[in-house]
């Protein structure tokens, strides 16, 4: 009998068990707090969100280095428990550890004065605690089990409010992601049957296994790509994403730009290589369907954008159209397009995250949802309308911005592999991107300002956010709560540094060619 | 810890969660879901223990018989809760409360 | 990681000077957001293009790699970018002259800031991605300070789509994985298997932002609505975004012998002659002074294209660029006294308001003279069946000049408050230097055929002169003929565009009443099993004695013959 925990466990191990911790058990704590501990509700919160980071940054360096960190417990005979942190995880364990933090900093500012904040705050940390969990997976049954697990963490954050309206996008949510663990299961179920073995291995584990069973290799592609298509928004599986937008700013801030979306972008890059293998799946003829469905859902996202009026509902169809890219880049066969997909995961994260706290910003403190109100507000709260902007040139792919990198990188790829339609798809998403948020950003900077925010004098404005945020901001004639202002503007200003001085070492792009060359041995 | 201690303390974690929600929950339906999970830990429990005796083979093969009562199990279980919840219904049919006797409310 | 060690370049301060251009503006704007220095910045913003202007007169040439920016970028200073962004400062020194009053809101100087960065950045950039993040710096706070009207709007669209196309030919171009800087380009360009769909896209590209006909649509009507001081930085925009970028990636002079003629780029002049005669017609035909001047830029920057598309051929002079970058920015600098000569406030007195019109123009004249002196010395070594097209464009462009000259100034803008003279100094006193600095260098130059020869002058000359005195005299002409619309293309393209987005919104329409359709037939078809309450019946009748008697016995019978061996 194999001892399912050993004492004598290397520090190695032990990392990856830390980064675990560190935001489990503050979100145990933070259940049984009562609701008016804010001090020590936010003291664990933050706590737990500096540990991480600083947990990972020692990843970072040490990763950098060539060192693994690893971690196995037996669940079973054959099947085990993995942690292992290697490049690609760390990409993915950056972007959300860091994202976490700022994601903290602004719910503590946005919920001020909310009921249910130690329940919110709870689910909080065991999301985050699930997604560095589906990172830093190893096997595809840890993968499965983190998924799930999101999943149930989530849930409760998007019906938080309890109102009519959120209980029926949970419901939704439930629905499809429910049915997408069964996909999940049913696939990998059937996967080791066959091949015997979950752990992710470089260029896949079917090779074996190829030549003997095509037809049901295909299948089981098709209930994985399923399985965790859901949650990446593929068209026709998006549906439960505009619904879940009546979630406070907060969750669809981590949502979209950090837990759900990214999880599920991330495993379909773990799927195609590291349990396939890019060039094994394009040999069984996978990734030609796979970029199609991209390609569709990047245009269809883009198109539906278009026609919506209400803010959050918009950015929730961009980010369905956005989350696409990042599969664009896996389905082209070809080292620079898994480059760009890989890189746009954190490009997308940090771009994505702003426009939602912006968002965010505009509902709480002018009471503002929809585009059409959005007239002049630019010169009510400069500083967030500059983060907007600075976010949404970056989604259309101005340099210098974050995107215009992901964006050159899957170009370049698409005509290394040879194909030229992605060129196409990027250039009319582009387009179709230019299209639905220039007119935001005129209408924000050059309207007059009409609706029912305009009428209210500016101290009235500020006067809505009670509590010590709303002090702050009175006595620095800010135009909305610090926490409320820090976090969009970090992330605008990370959005254009990491474009701007996109070759420095340790930018993303520089760290998804480390990538690139290490774990698929490309040159 | 070995593997049957693990699954045992997970079994009776899930016992110990059911037996306190049967008790404290007042309506029905939460019952009947608070027994269907102290009826997973107890199969847990069990089949963490079919792995303490040794067979043959490497790795060593599990104790059948406890493997067998927790199919067997499951399958009361299933029925049991089937029975269970035709009687919620009728009980609101006929009452129109899902909760009973005196714990009050609905 | 690659070559921050190794390349020690960037040790020394030198290679530095050129980062200062577009830095100290930019320094301004950070100093903007701090609330106490934010009098003394307002006060500093009209004049921050002046270092850029010194550094374009004394700052030796240098290249500074920088890998670590955007896709490995670089910053320098060679002959060709140092007329332009003399021609860029001198022209945002005068709009800033003119601007002051005007810039007493943080947001506006936070956008002229912007601006002015880009403009200037753009003449030091050493690789195509930086010089495409400089013209987003250069372009998008354009539409704010040009007001967010119909032409700023134009601008804005066209810069998006051409930004796009100039993305699609540099993917082209990068497909080898070389470098990204403008050398390398240039040889990537001269030996690519798609050097014409490159060259396409390229000239589509860069020649929306310069204000190409066919492309110039948005031009006359930008100036039309822009505020006097932004003249200057609006003719600015054309040289550095548009032109600028041209000069720098079309191998001019340099086609591999083996490759032979280049047929797409013998094509040019005779295009750009089309294009010339095209913006004769519309600009006689315009209602107002700055629009007939667009159309003259419009039309200068054919003679440029005609003059690249020589310089593509095999029989070319080398380092044409350095003659044609003075050339350019001298012309610019002439538009740009012309326009300003335009806008003058009528609140000086007369005759200072007369002399400084008088001034700005003779100073126009002067400076497009030499501009197309400096464009002929080329002809003189050139063959003479380029001769004909770029010739035709010179007394399109003399004429268009001539006509815009005699046109009455219009009404100013309300926003000139600030006297117009030293703005109208600044330009002259800028353009006089440059001019002269340009006849000195060019004399120094070797040419095959010499300097000043008189084979190339004199057609040039007569062409220009000749035009100009047409377009002085002949406009009264044309006085019965109904006026076109400024940018005339725009028109039709705005229909388009609003029968296209119609059109969408009635396909969004269509295909949303299908969709209620579908949803009511859902509907209806729920409500009507519902109603024959179709679950209770079949319920029912399955709880019969007969029916689960009949099913256990199929059931029996299936799980027997199932059973049975073979």
């Amino acid at each position: 009998m194999s001892p399912l925990f050993d004492p004598r466990l290397p520090a190695d191990a032990l990392l990856p068990l830390l980064v675990l911790a560190s935001s489990l058990l503050p979100g145990l704590v933070i259940f049984f707090l009562g609701e008016a501990r804010v001090r020590t509700r936010t003291a664990l919160n933050l706590g737990g969100a500096f540990l991480k980071l600083g947990f990972v940054a020692w990843m970072v360096w040490g990763v950098y280095h060539g060192q693994r960190y690893e971690l196995r417990l037996p669940l079973l005979d054959d099947l085990e428990l993995t942690l292992r942190v290697g490049a690609l995880s760390l990409l993915f364990l950056v972007l959300s550890a860091g994202l976490w933090l700022l994601t903290t900093l602004y719910a503590v500012g946005y919920l001020e004065q909310s009921p249910h904040r130690s329940r919110f705050f709870g689910f909080f940390s065991l999301c985050v605690t699930a997604t560095v969990g589906v990172a830093m997976a190893g096997n595809l049954l840890t993968f499965l089990l983190f998924f799930e697990m999101l999943t149930l963490t989530t849930y409760p954050l998007v019906v938080h409010r309890g109102t009519e309206a959120a209980r029926q996008a949970g419901i939704v949510y439930l629905t499809h992601t429910m049915l997408a663990g069964a996909l999940l299961l049913a696939g990998t179920v059937w996967l080791y049957t066959l091949a015997g073995t979950l752990t992710f291995a470089p260029r896949g584990f079917v090779s074996d296994i190829a030549d003997s069973h095509p037809g049901a290799l295909t299948a089981i592609f098709a209930l994985l790509i399923g399985g965790v298509g859901v949650k990446a928004a593929l068209v026709p599986l998006h549906g439960w994403l505009p619904r879940a937008m009546v979630a406070p700013a907060p969750v669809s801030a981590l949502l979209h730009a950090v837990a759900v979306v990214k999880a599920g972008a991330f495993g379909v890059v773990l799927i195609v290589y590291d349990v396939f293998g890019v060039e094994q799946a394009a040999e069984l003829g996978l990734t030609g369907p796979l970029a199609l469905i991209a390609a569709v859902t990047i245009i269809y996202g883009s198109v539906r954008a278009l026609f919506q009026d209400d803010l959050k509902r918009r950015l929730a169809f961009s980010t369905v159209s956005q989350v696409s890219y990042i599969v664009l880049g896996v389905a082209i066969v070809g080292p620079l397009a898994s480059v760009g997909g890989i890189v746009h995961l954190v490009h997308q994260g940090i771009m994505k995250i702003t426009l939602f706290f912006c968002a965010g910003n505009l509902a709480e403190t002018l009471g503002i949802h929809k585009v059409s109100e959005m007239n002049g507000v630019g010169r009510r709260m400069p500083a967030t309308m500059a983060a907007f902007t600075i976010a949404a040139l970056g989604m259309i792919g101005v340099p210098p911005i974050a995107g215009f990198i992901s964006k050159w990188y899957l170009g370049l790829g698409a005509l290394e592999a040879g194909v030229h339609w992605p060129l196409y798809v990027l250039t009319a998403s582009s387009l179709l991107n230019a299209a639905y948020f220039l007119p935001i950003l005129h209408r924000a900077w050059f309207g007059e300002p009409a609706g029912a925010w305009a009428e209210r004098p500016v101290a009235a404005a500020a006067g809505d956010e009670s509590g010590t945020a709303a002090a702050g901001a009175r006595s620095l004639r800010l135009e909305t709560g610090l926490l409320l202002l820090l976090p969009p503007l970090v992330t605008a200003a990370l959005s254009l540094l990491v474009g701007l001085l996109a070759s420095m070492p340790f930018s993303a792009l520089e760290w998804s060619l480390l990538i690139a060359e290490r774990e698929f041995h490309y040159p | 810890m070995t593997q049957p201690v693990f699954w045992g303390l997970v079994g009776m974690a899930l016992v110990v969660m059911g037996l306190y929600a049967l008790i404290v929950h007042a309506h029905l339906l939460r019952k009947v879901l608070a027994l269907n999970i102290m009826s997973s830990g107890v199969f847990l429990v069990f089949i963490g223990l079919a792995r303490r005796a040794p067979g043959e083979g490497t790795p060593p093969a599990a104790d059948p018989v406890p493997q067998a009562m927790v199919l067997t199990g499951i399958v009361v279980a299933v029925a049991a809760t089937g029975l269970a919840l035709a009687l919620i219904v009728r009980l609101r049919a006929l009452t129109g409360r899902t909760t009973l006797g005196d714990e009050g409310g609905h | 990681m690659s070559g921050l060690g190794a390349d020690a370049a960037w040790l020394g301060p030198m290679p530095w000077l050129p980062v200062l251009a577009p830095a100290w503006p930019l320094t301004l704007l950070a100093l903007l957001l701090l609330p106490p220095l934010r009098g003394a910045v307002v006060r500093l913003a009209p004049w921050a293009a002046l270092p850029a202007l010194l550094l374009a007169v004394a700052a030796p040439q240098s290249t500074l790699p920088l890998p670590g920016l955007m896709l490995g970028g670089s910053v320098q200073l060679d002959a060709t970018g140092r007329w332009l962004l003399a021609a860029v400062a001198l022209l945002w020194l005068a709009g800033g002259r003119l601007s002051q009053h005007w810039l007493d809101r943080p947001r506006r100087v936070a956008a002229w800031l912007m601006a002015l960065a880009g403009a200037l950045w753009l003449p030091v950039t050493g690789d195509l991605p930086t010089a495409l993040a400089a013209g987003v710096l250069a372009a998008y706070p354009l539409y704010g300070l040009l007001g967010a009207g119909r032409g700023a709007r134009v601008l804005l669209a066209s810069v998006v789509i051409a930004d796009l196309l100039i993305l699609e030919a540099l993917l082209l171009l990068a497909k080898g994985g070389a470098g990204l800087d403008f050398d390398t380009l240039r040889m990537a360009l001269a030996g690519a298997k798609y050097r014409d769909v490159v060259l396409a896209l390229l000239l589509i590209g860069f020649g929306t932002k310069a204000g190409l006909m066919g492309l110039h649509y948005w031009l006359a009507p930008a100036l039309a609505a822009a505020p006097a001081h932004q003249l200057g930085p609006t003719v600015a925009f054309t040289l550095a975004a548009g032109l600028l970028p041209l000069l720098r990636l079309l191998p001019l002079g340099e086609v591999p012998p083996g490759e032979g003629p280049w047929p797409a780029a013998a094509l040019l002049p005779w295009l750009a002659l089309a294009g010339g005669l095209w913006a004769l017609v519309a600009g006689l035909l315009q209602a107002g002074r700055r629009a007939v001047v667009a159309y003259a830029l419009s039309a200068l920057t054919g003679l440029w294209l005609g003059l690249l598309g020589i310089a593509l051929g095999p029989s070319t002079v080398a380092g044409i660029s350095a003659v044609l970058s003075p050339a350019m920015a001298l012309a610019g600098l002439g538009v740009a006294a012309l326009l300003l000569a335009a806008g003058l406030a009528p609140g000086l007195a007369v005759a200072q308001g007369r002399l400084a019109a008088w001034a700005l123009a003779l100073l126009a004249a002067l400076l497009a003279l030499l501009a197309a002196l400096g464009a002929a010395l080329p002809l003189a070594a050139g063959d003479d069946a380029a001769l004909w097209p770029l010739m035709g464009l010179l007394a399109c462009v003399g004429i268009l000049l001539g006509a815009a000259a005699s046109l009455p100034a219009e009404p100013a803008q309300p926003s000139v408050s600030a006297p117009a003279l030293p703005a109208a100094a600044v330009l002259v006193a800028g353009g006089l230097g440059m001019a002269v600095l340009a006849t000195l260098s060019s004399v120094q130059m070797p040419s095959a055929a010499g300097p000043w020869s008189a084979d190339g002058v004199v057609p040039t000359l007569s062409a220009l002169l000749g035009g100009f005195a047409v377009g002085l005299l002949g406009l009264r002409a044309l006085a019965p003929v109904p006026r076109l619309p400024a940018g005339d293309l725009l028109v039709p393209l705005e229909r388009a565009v609003a029968w296209l987005v119609a059109a969408w919104n009635r396909l969004g329409a269509i295909v949303g009443d299908w969709r209620d359709g579908l949803k009511a037939t859902e509907d209806r078809l729920h409500r009507h099993l519902g109603q024959q309450r179709a679950a209770d019946h079949a319920e029912g009748w399955l709880r019969r004695w007969s029916t689960v008697t009949l099913l256990l016995l199929a059931a029996g019978a299936a799980v027997a013959l199932l059973v049975q061996p073979g």
